[in-house]
């Protein structure tokens, strides 16, 4: 078991490079750090460089000595987080500045963040929110926020299925399998691309929506029409390509 | 169509190149294959996607659908059953025209001058020959799918 408590004068920058296990990521008092890990790796860097602290296996690129590491750090919010994994769960309930996170597999479930990025190969995602901008791409695995997106939104999944309670900016989604669901979209544009995964958009009333659909196979289902003598408060731009799934818009 | 075959066919051949390097470049090899698999899966499929929208384009009365069997895509053909019937016969002079439309076109002098060419070189007057290449060509639009563009409030 290694613990170490760092002391920091500013939002730190924690990076964390194990192959597998587990890193969980809790609340600690703003200036400090404070690292624990349960590992049977011998040679295991813990060291701060001004309000950096970086924690890592020296055998990060070896797959025949694979151990499981347990890393469990507490954090002040707003910290910035890098974690690459080769397999990992990580979990984080505080909020953070910018995340950026690897994994070759292993779920990840994160409070909020500024900003979000995952390159994971299979592993889903869950975050309550983001603040500014969400960029998720993924073989497989379902990315779910159950709170809102505010910014930009960026997702690229070759399966698995995609639900965002509420999406702010601008959002562009391919897919080649899986359902996207996007319960209320405020933004500007959305684009959405998919083989053969359906695409529902909730959008509120009085919102013009500029739309441009081409569906191979799918059907378009547009909610009928309300008469109204009131002006657009908003307008929103939807494309979308999608091979052999439907295309609903609902008005919310 | 075993996409994912092809997928490990190019992550074996990767593999076979860096273990020539040594067993920790093997390694690394099967890391960097995993993290790149996503994007040479989407970019497969997006080459599948545009192949079928291209084949569709060309086909009057069928439509290809891709289906996803085991995460990899089968291309089954349909028949279309929006398929634009073929158009009436031009009504004879003198008719009813009131379901007819008339639309001003500009176009450079040559092409004009080539229009009529062909029309005459087809035995047909430069608006039945315009007429047929129009409709054979919103036909052909019509078999690729559907395309939706529409501005409405919600």
């Amino acid at each position: 078991m290694i613990q170490k408590n760092f002391e920091v004068d500013g939002p730190p920058d924690v990076e964390v490079r194990i192959e597998s296990g587990r890193v969980e990521v809790h609340r600690a008092p703003r200036g400090s750090v404070n690292v624990s890990i349960d590992t049977k790796t011998p040679d295991f860097i813990v060291e701060q460089r001004g309000n950096s602290i970086l924690v890592s296996s020296e055998q990060t690129m070896s797959w025949l000595s694979r151990s499981s590491t347990y890393v469990v750090i507490d954090l002040p919010e707003g910290s910035d987080l890098r974690v690459s994994v080769a397999s990992a769960d990580i979990r984080a309930d505080v909020p953070l500045e910018r995340v950026d996170l690897k994994t070759a597999s292993g779920d990840i479930e994160l409070e909020s963040a500024a900003t979000l990025e995952v390159k994971s190969a299979s592993g889903d995602l869950q975050i309550e929110r983001v603040g500014r901008a969400l960029s998720f791409s993924s073989a497989s695995g379902d990315l779910l926020v159950p709170g809102s997106v505010t910014g930009s939104v960026s997702i690229s999944t070759a399966s698995g299925d995609i639900d965002i309670d509420e999406a702010n900016g601008n959002v562009a989604i391919s897919t080649a399998s899986g359902d996207t669901r996007l319960r209320r979209f405020t933004g500007r544009s959305a684009t959405f691309k998919s083989m053969s995964g359906s695409v529902d958009i909730g959008i509120p009333r009085r919102t013009e929506v500029s739309l441009d659909a081409n569906l191979l196979s799918g059907s378009l289902r547009l909610p009928d029409p309300e008469p109204t003598n009131e002006a657009p408060e908003r307008r929103a731009s939807i494309r979308a390509k999608l091979v052999s799934g439907d295309l609903v818009i609902d008005r919310v | 169509m075993q996409l994912s075959h092809a997928v490990t066919k190019l992550e074996s051949a990767v593999e076979t190149q860096l273990r020539v390097a040594g067993p920790e470049m093997a390694e690394a090899g099967t890391h960097l294959m995993a993290a790149l698999k996503p994007a040479i899966t989407q970019t497969m499929m997006e080459v599948v996607n545009t192949a079928v929208a291209e084949i569709s384009s060309q086909l009057e009365a069928q439509t290809i659908d891709i289906k996803l069997v085991d995460g990899d895509p089968e291309l089954v053909v349909n028949d279309d059953p929006t398929t634009v019937p073929p158009p009436p016969p031009p009504p004879p002079p003198g008719s009813d025209e009131a379901d007819e439309a008339r639309i001003t076109v500009r176009l450079p002098s040559y092409l004009k001058d080539l229009i009529s060419n062909e029309a005459e070189s087809a035995g047909d007057s430069i608006n039945s020959y315009v007429v047929e290449v129009l409709t054979n060509k919103a036909r052909k639009r019509r078999s690729t799918g559907s395309h939706h563009k529409s501005t409405f409030q919600l």
